[in-house]
């Protein structure tokens, strides 16, 4: 796949690192393939490095899953401190490689401090995370993984996709999150985009927000008092009551990034994150605040 | 359906049944789920996945992510890792008031020999330092400690002189009526920034009368004024104890600490010793206290609706062990007990003692808990065979009618009360008012977080810090 | 009052946990006849009291104990491997 250029100016810097994954979740907007890719990305990404402008924030790691890499994704992370001494690096990965505790230690000494690891939790249940995921052992490792990232003190944050399997335990999970997982710096509840398998086998797989925003809600508020830190990843403000606007953030990446019609209208909209371009349909129950 | 238990406990709560966890994790269930759950019959599958996910069965024989729960009860256990991190001198018993409970059995003002020595306070700061802890906090008491300003400069001194090798972190607190608050007094407490803790029973008639002396109160309230006004509001903290009198005035002692601009209050429970074992029948004391304690925590609710801070700490305590995977470290509520493990005493007999209640047993000539004198090295005081015999029967896990209560991770274990109140370390459940009272508050505040979540959660989150 | 217990369903110990409990407020005399248990109770003080009630009571207590005793036998093992691995020194965290 075709990378976009890395833009100082952009909200959404990535390097691609495969399209492998042990994971098959099913509503990943980014379907696995299984095809040999590594060292093509690997070498096309050093590339990118050398040539990325120098006072970049952010730079994400993505997939696929991008500890199938192995070492390799340590040689990388060294790469990026030596040319972009002062650029954040996010990983988003399943988490599961750290279950071994050297690999979660490797990080540590390669990422100097500078690296946030993104993973997905599907659920406090282990049988219902494994069925999202698309893999048995997946939950069981990922937590695992957490807890050898925590040890080590790298930065954690936890994403929540919202879909039609999951939502029903928000609660729960804020729960599990906060006796379990406290050390995580911060849990994104996220809405899907709607392309994909979530298009696809959306019978399945979606739900709309307004479904689901109890529940979210409920979730947002347990972890809120008990000050950790979450945040609401693309709901646009009319689906959330008021209460919950300041956890909601502008979190959709500037390229696949648009509003609608009605938004013209809205007295919020320079504070909403809008919608997914890319989803096939847009969220029912929109409306803008006069 | 095919599953392992997990150990859990199980009671009865109203109308409801409570399960809890090996780490103090707790469910609100229907009556008859304990018994679903072991008969392998449970029908709502949402419970089913939340006694999974939260270690109270497992779908496999070992769960596996036991490291991960074995983790979480590491962690509610830290406090043992800290050891003994606070650290009580009592100075003398001097004294200038006559409180009615009082627990020190305070002598005249006037009286020097149960004042403790230069030598032995030079011996108790260096066995302070024995206890690895990174944080040491240095507890002035008494009879009235700011009776001694010589004695308190020395022992902070030295303890600042081998901190600067030690590189622990230190806390001075001077427990104080604060009637004495002299200049020379105030002076070390700036120069070593000494939080004072003071004692406030209430509002002037109930201060006056429980602590013998008509002007207490108005000295008292002057002493805070200029303790606040030197050290600064969020130095000096004030403690109640419920006398018998007090347990009539719930919501005005809880007035008069807002009134005064205190934002927290800690209702204490008389303690079974000193003075305070001349008074009435400690049953009758313990069900009026539990009521007391009730009204006045309604009251306090009131407060903090009317959107003015006001913490009640014992309440505070349990939420935190109640609602969070943290550890907390309150010596009285605690497994193993507080005693050696959290808190050890040097007295002005020279002598070191397991706890503030163990010293004040010695008063009354019970020296069960005078561990040996402070001229000994510290291995020989804290490895004992006393001590050991008390590691016996210090674990509320192992001992009858403590190791099934569903209320066991939010209690903890007291040999000296035991042993105060029923002449027995070890304690007979059924009839201690340790029990009683602590069932009795835990439950009422278990009720609060699940019978009246929304009412009051946006005020219990302000208290768990 | 008396009170008769089938042993082959109430343990010793589920019993004697009753008991303990009771004799706070209750004299109690225990016999055994094979496999029935034969509790006789009195009042310590001597007053009245509602022995439809207490049996009551009683009969919740033993189902009570009898069913925290299958927990306790269940989980005896896991328990103590648990407490060994949360106060071992090992850093390490691994999958079971």
């Amino acid at each position: 796949m075709k990378q976009r250029p890395l833009d100082i100016n952009s909200n959404d810097n990535t390097l691609f690192t495969t399209e492998q994954c042990n994971n098959h979740c099913i509503m990943c907007c980014q379907p696995p393939r299984k095809i040999d890719d590594i060292d093509y990305y690997y070498q096309q990404n050093i590339k990118r490095v050398m040539l990325a402008p120098k006072d970049l924030p952010h730079i994400a790691l993505t997939g696929g899953e991008p500890t199938l890499m192995g070492d390799k994704l340590f040689s990388l992370i060294r790469l990026i401190r030596e040319q972009l001494p002062n650029t954040d690096i996010h990983i988003l990965s399943n988490g599961r490689k750290f279950a071994d505790p050297e690999y979660a230690k490797q990080l540590k000494l390669a990422g100097e401090g500078k690296v946030m690891v993104g993973v997905p939790l599907h659920s406090d249940y282990e049988k219902d995370h494994d069925i999202i995921a698309g893999s048995k052992g997946a939950y069981n490792e990922t937590i695992l993984g957490l807890y050898n990232l925590a040890i080590q003190g790298i930065a954690i944050e936890l994403r929540i996709v919202m879909n039609k399997l999951n939502y029903m335990r928000f609660p729960q999970m804020a729960s599990f999150i906060h006796k379990n997982l406290s050390f995580v710096n911060w849990t994104a509840f996220m809405g899907m985009e709607r392309v994909g398998f979530a298009d696809s086998k959306s019978e399945h797989i979606w739900i709309e927000p307004i479904e689901y925003i109890d529940y979210l809600c409920k979730a947002v508020q347990l972890l809120d008092d008990f000050r950790h830190e979450v945040v609401i990843f693309n709901i646009p403000l009319c689906l959330l009551p008021t209460k919950y606007h300041a956890f909601a953030e502008r979190s959709i990446s500037d390229w696949k990034n648009k509003y609608t019609d009605c938004c013209e209208q809205c007295r919020l909209k320079e504070q909403c994150c809008g919608f997914f371009a890319t989803s096939t349909q847009l969220y029912t129950g929109i409306k803008p605040f006069n | 359906m095919k599953y392992y238990l997990l150990p859990f406990k199980f009671t009865r709560l109203g109308d409801h049944e409570i399960l809890v966890n090996e780490v103090g994790d707790l469910l609100y269930v229907p009556i008859g789920t304990a018994e679903q759950i072991v008969n392998r019959t449970i029908e709502d599958q949402e419970l089913y996945k939340t006694l999974v996910a939260n270690f109270f069965i497992s779908e496999t024989r070992i769960p596996a992510l036991l490291d991960v729960y074995a983790e979480r009860l590491a962690e509610k256990k830290r406090f043992l890792d800290d050891y003994t991190a606070l650290h009580i001198f009592v100075l003398t018993l001097r004294c200038n008031q006559l409180c009615v409970y009082c627990q020190a059995s305070s002598q005249d003002e006037c009286v020097s020999h149960a004042t403790m020595s230069m030598e032995s306070m030079r011996l108790a700061v260096q066995h302070m330092f024995k206890s690895r802890s990174k944080y040491l906090t240095m507890e002035f008491q008494g009879g009235e400690p700011s009776l001694e300003p010589a004695l308190i400069r020395y022992g902070i001194e030295l303890a600042e002189q081998i901190n600067e090798t030690e590189k622990r972190h230190l806390t001075y607190v001077l427990c104080t009526n604060s009637i004495n608050l002299t200049d020379e007094v105030l002076g070390i407490c700036t120069q070593y920034n000494v939080l004072i803790s003071t004692s406030l029973d209430g509002p002037s008639f109930l201060h006056n009368t429980n602590r013998g002396k008509q002007d207490s109160y108005e000295r008292v309230v002057k002493g805070i004024a200029k303790a606040r006004e030197v050290l600064g509001a969020d130095r000096v903290s004030a403690l109640m104890t419920a006398s018998e009198l007090s347990l009539n005035y719930p919501t005005e002692i809880v007035d008069e600490y807002h009134k005064l601009g205190f934002t927290s209050i800690f209702l204490r429970a008389l303690n079974p010793y000193g003075k305070a074992t001349d008074n009435a029948d400690w049953e009758a004391y313990t069900d009026r206290f539990i009521e007391f304690y009730k009204q006045a925590f309604e009251h306090i609710i009131e407060l903090n609706k009317q959107g003015h801070v006001m913490i009640e700490e014992y309440a505070a305590i349990i939420l935190r062990k109640l609602l969070t995977p943290w550890c907390t470290g309150f010596v009285d509520l605690q497994s193993p007990a507080g005693i050696v493990n959290s808190v050890l005493i040097y007295n002005y007999d020279g002598y070191m003692y397991a706890s503030d209640e163990s010293r004040m047993l010695a008063e009354e000539h019970d020296y069960t808990f005078q561990i040996g004198k402070l001229s000994e090295p510290y291995e020989n005081l804290v490895y004992s065979h006393k001590v050991k015999e008390w590691a016996k029967v210090w674990n509320n896990e192992t001992i009858a009618g403590c190791s099934d209560c569903a209320l066991q991770a939010y209690c903890g274990a007291d040999p000296v009360r035991n042993h105060t109140t029923q002449n027995d370390l070890y304690g007979f459940r059924p009839t201690s008012l340790f029990c009683k009272k602590n069932k009795a508050i835990i439950e009422y505040i278990i009720s609060c977080v699940v019978d009246r979540n929304e009412e009051l959660m946006p005020i219990f989150r302000n208290w768990i810090r | 009052m008396t009170l008769t217990i089938d042993r082959q369903i109430y343990s010793d110990v589920c019993v004697s946990k009753v008991v303990y409990w009771l004799s706070a407020q209750y004299a109690i005399e225990r016999s055994l006849n094979g496999n029935t248990e034969t509790l006789s109770i009195a009042r310590n003080d001597g007053k009245f009291f509602n022995e439809n009630q207490l049996k009551s009571q009683c009969l919740q207590m033993l189902n009570d104990y009898k069913l925290r005793q299958t927990i306790d036998d269940e989980t005896r093992d896991i328990r103590t491997i648990l407490y060994a691995k949360a106060f071992a020194d090992d850093e390490n965290l691994t999958l079971e």
